[in-house]
């Protein structure tokens, strides 16, 4: 009986195990040890142990680039998103009933939708004949159209609305702990609008905001298809960059020693974040 | 914040008119550009314009005689239905065993399960593009199925622990001291219990699945929807694209009515 | 006239604390407080005592801002205060079920109120000290509220509000939700800590025995208006009227007939001249379980009747018991003590009630 009971939760992860392990755990081993072989220039992958893929991608301005390029646009499309999904996300646990109901439903809907249809929208919406423009130089404040499209600007749009929602959930999971007897009792104790806000709403929402955060930064970095679809080759991402070498250039060493720089980075966000969070807000892991 | 807090003199803490406006624009932006692609997906022209010159179908006919779409989809839901059953199998498996016992290794086992989400799925299409390799398997269906479960499998564990939490585990007990075996509770008395958060999983495995790309690039062959729609904007951006969507979205909410009465728990 | 508190100090009875003259407040066509006034002097104590949707939850929430009155002023210390939104008032609450900041600790939470007063870090750390002391929190400054027990957040609120050392403390049905042992205890503990510092007080309740154990006077009401106000024992012997005596106590009802010449009738054998006259006809009787007594022979006087034990109940200080009469249920609550030195009574046996009809309140019957 004792056994049984030692064994029970492992036998309910079995499955889980199964799935997991082989594809989940063994490809990131994978991923990391083949970012040490050499590329052969035959397009063969060498199991000869080298770092000349790494001396490469962190040497090397194009790749260096590409870090750099994605890390910037998870930088710009975070603080956006966080920006507009701070109000919103407020609105959202605060509301009640019908109205409630159909702001989820709008926050919902994007992810039933396709990330194609949406796509396919904004082009419609930014491109150079798009609806925006027409109405832009209807009203006289531009004469010639603006290029948003297979721009920087197309692109960072299209990723505002895709991973606007991923932003607001967690937001609104956390403001949802502070209820009106929390607000009313700091405005009994003296603090106004703003102290109320800094001192109460602001730190109870922090734990979700980096949650958001995260989503947001592992979108961007896996993002093929805004960068593909409404971005420039001027401006390359890393996922269309992984790809490119993986596939077209079978250079995998080389793919796989961004992959694995993106591993750790990603690795060290999420450590770094969680351990400043127990500092800056103890209370949201007790 | 354009919104009070709360306002003094009302006794009310409802909203104001600027946080009402500000909510507007984000509910304009948001469902903005799929209205309009849907829209689009109406029109009778030849080519990609907005506002669209006429009313028809006939994008939708065309879209749904296009062999790489027709494929695509079967491909889409082919994989779809195989992951979300064996990412909600194993995530109901793992939530249960997180849920239910204290035992060492409980927090790695439950970062692990939930890094699927946190890892970005490019680095996981990479790493499962080499893996096959190692397996001999091919990039393809099977292939799609299994990557995409691993994907799914944290979607699943979410909603099946909130399922879990909300439920009273002394039934479990009742039905042990009555002389059930706990397989057989599981089977009749758990499950049933949570089968609201296990059906939302299975159903956000299926969705995520259906629109990945990231990671169906490395480990199909181009085969899902998404892909072949991607490639099609890519050459020649028409409203094919938006009919086929479109078609879809209607397919999903006429699913979630159908399925809508399955999540809600009968007490 | 000098006038003493329950702690034998004396008040300063020429400065009301509080006032509140002619308040109304309606929702959506519905009057929630109608007319009510009120003058509390310094470091009294009074307890808003009614059922629930009677309005004193919103008269509370007027006191401390939260709501502004339809009519009528709010005075603190002779100053009107309704233009004064609630966190620049000195009247600190304590919630119902808390209100605790969940992200920051005891101490924290504590010096909350005076971190938004601007006082120094070394003010606020011997303020804070000084509360902990006083509700005896020791070692418990670093937790997190998620960390504490029910008992352990009540104090918390407390200090938190004692903190500002506010002009009136509020309490909001601050014991509902505390069990019964723990509430007793702590509704001791801060009735002799409140005295202590002689802290103006409001608090709201449905609870009559929070009401008794803290108030100097109570106030019931009903239906937005206050019923009748006065000291615990005016207001539970004095009833003004039927609704108050069943307010509070045990109460029995009876339905009977008042006749020309005065007598009330409300079972075969059971008469008594009425207290008061209220006309004619159909009344309602009100009497309460104590206020009846046993016994085994029937008197020669006309007000008893025969009934037949039902139940017995032994409840530690007191006894109930439960007759039959008539086709009324009557339910009597007597000392223990009474019962010890007594045949003990039977079931099924019969015995006769009494009561002084002065005890008994009348009202029409609808």
């Amino acid at each position: 009986m004792q056994l049984r009971t030692r064994m029970a939760p492992w036998l309910w992860l079995t499955p889980a195990g199964a799935l997991l392990i082989p594809f989940f755990v063994i490809p990131v081993l994978i991923t990391a040890r083949n970012s040490v072989y050499r590329d052969d220039p035959m397009g063969f992958l060498v199991p000869a142990f080298s770092f000349a893929s790494y001396a490469r991608v962190l040497s090397d301005s194009y790749y260096l680039g590409v870090f750099g390029n994605t890390l910037v646009a998870a930088a710009i499309v975070s603080s956006i998103t966080l920006v507009v999904a701070y109000p919103f996300a407020w609105l959202l646990a605060r509301s009640s009933g019908s109205s409630r109901g159909f702001l989820l439903w709008v926050v919902y809907l994007p992810i039933y939708v396709s990330v194609i249809m949406r796509v396919f929208g904004w082009m419609v919406v930014i491109a150079d004949s798009g609806m925006l423009n027409q109405a832009l130089m209807k009203i006289g404040l531009i004469n010639h159209p603006v290029r948003m499209i297979n721009e920087i600007s197309g692109m960072i749009i299209g990723m505002i609305h895709r991973y606007l929602p991923l932003m607001i959930l967690p937001l609104m999971t956390s403001l949802q702990k502070v209820d009106d007897s929390i607000l009313r009792a700091s405005s009994n104790l003296g603090g106004g609008q703003w102290f109320t806000w800094w001192r109460v709403v602001m730190p109870i929402s922090l734990p979700g905001a980096v949650a958001g955060t995260q989503l947001v930064f592992a979108g961007v970095l896996s993002d093929y298809v805004i960068p593909t679809l409404l971005g420039t080759t001027k401006f390359q991402l890393l996922a269309p960059a992984i790809y490119y070498e993986a596939t077209t250039n079978a250079a995998w060493a080389l793919s796989g020693a961004m992959a694995t720089i993106v591993i750790v980075a990603v690795a060290a966000f999420l450590i770094t974040a969680n351990l400043i969070l127990k500092r800056v807000a103890p209370w949201a892991s007790v | 914040m354009g919104q009070r807090l709360m306002s003094p003199r009302s006794s009310h803490l409802s909203p104001g008119l600027p946080s009402r406006f500000f909510a507007a624009l984000v509910v304009l932006f948001l469902l903005g550009p799929i209205a309009i692609a849907g829209i689009v997906a109406f029109s009778s022209g030849d080519r990609l314009e907005f506002p669209i010159p006429g009313f028809s179908f006939r994008w939708f006919a065309i879209a749904l005689s296009k062999p790489q779409y027709i494929e695509g989809l079967t491909a889409s839901v082919i994989i779809g239905i195989g992951d979300a059953i064996l990412a909600t199998i194993a995530g109901t498996g793992a939530a249960l065993a997180l849920n239910h016992y204290r035992f060492r290794g409980r927090s790695v086992v439950q970062a692990l399960v939930m890094l699927p989400i946190a890892m970005p799925a490019i680095v996981l299409g990479l790493g499962l593009l080499f893996t096959l390799a190692v397996y001999h398997m091919q990039p393809g269906l099977l292939a799609g199925v299994l990557g995409h479960a691993v994907l799914g499998v944290p979607y699943v564990v979410a909603m099946v622990t909130a399922a879990l939490s909300n439920y009273d585990r002394s039934v479990e007990r009742a039905s042990l001291n009555l002389g059930v075996g706990p397989v057989r509770t599981f089977f009749k008395i758990t499950l049933p219990l949570i089968r609201g958060g296990v059906i939302a999983g299975a159903v956000s495995a299926f969705l995520i699945s259906f629109d990945n790309i990231s990671l169906s690039l490395f480990i199909t062959r181009g085969d899902t929807l998404p892909l072949r729609l991607m490639q099609q904007l890519l050459a020649y951006a028409d409203p094919s694209v938006a009919a086929i969507s479109t078609l879809l979205v209607l397919a999903s909410l006429a699913g979630m009515m159908l399925l809508l009465p399955l999540t809600l728990r009968k007490r | 006239m000098a006038v003493f508190d329950r702690s034998g100090a004396r008040v300063d009875e020429a400065a009301p604390e509080l006032v509140l003259d002619n308040i109304c407040k309606s929702f959506d066509g519905h009057v929630a407080v109608d007319r009510c006034d009120l003058v509390l002097k310094r470091g009294e104590i009074v307890a808003l005592l009614g059922a629930s949707g009677c309005g004193k939850s919103t008269l509370l929430n007027m006191i401390a801002g939260f709501e502004d009155p339809d009519y009528g002023t709010i005075s603190l210390h002779g100053e009107v205060i309704n233009a004064i939104p609630p966190y620049r008032r000195n009247v600190a609450m304590v919630f119902q079920h808390y209100a605790m900041f969940p992200h920051l600790t005891v101490a924290d939470n504590i010096g909350y109120g005076l971190t938004a007063r601007r006082l120094s870090r070394v003010e606020i750390g011997a303020r804070v000290d000084e509360m902990v002391a006083l509700l005896q929190l020791s070692g418990l400054e670093k937790r997190y509220p998620a960390q504490l027990s029910g008992g352990q957040r009540q104090r918390v609120a407390v200090a938190r509000a004692l903190a500002v050392r506010p002009d009136m403390l509020l309490l909001d049905e601050a014991f509902s939700a505390l069990d019964r042992n723990l509430r007793e205890d702590m509704q001791l503990e801060l009735s002799l800590l409140l005295r202590r510092l002689k802290v103006t007080t409001v608090l709201v309740t449905h609870d009559q025995r929070e009401a008794f154990a803290l108030a100097d006077r109570i106030a019931i009401m009903e239906r937005g208006r206050i019923a009748q106000i006065g000291t615990p024992e005016d207001v539970y012997r004095k009833p003004g009227s039927s609704s108050v005596l069943r307010f509070l106590g045990t109460t029995n009802r009876f339905t009977g007939d008042l006749s020309d010449s005065g007598e009330v009738s409300i079972a075969p054998g059971l008469s008594f001249a009425a207290p008061v006259r209220i006309g004619t006809g159909a009344v309602l009787v009100d009497i309460r379980a104590e206020d009846i007594t046993i016994s085994r022979e029937p008197t020669a006087l006309h007000r008893t009747a025969p009934a037949q034990v039902v139940l017995r109940t032994f409840l530690g200080s007191q006894e109930r018991i439960v007759l039959k009469l008539d086709n009324y249920q009557v339910v009597i609550d007597r000392p223990a003590q009474v019962a010890l030195h007594q045949e003990p009574l039977a079931i099924g046996q019969q015995v006769y009630l009494e009561f002084d009809p002065a005890s008994c309140r009348l009202s029409a019957a609808g």
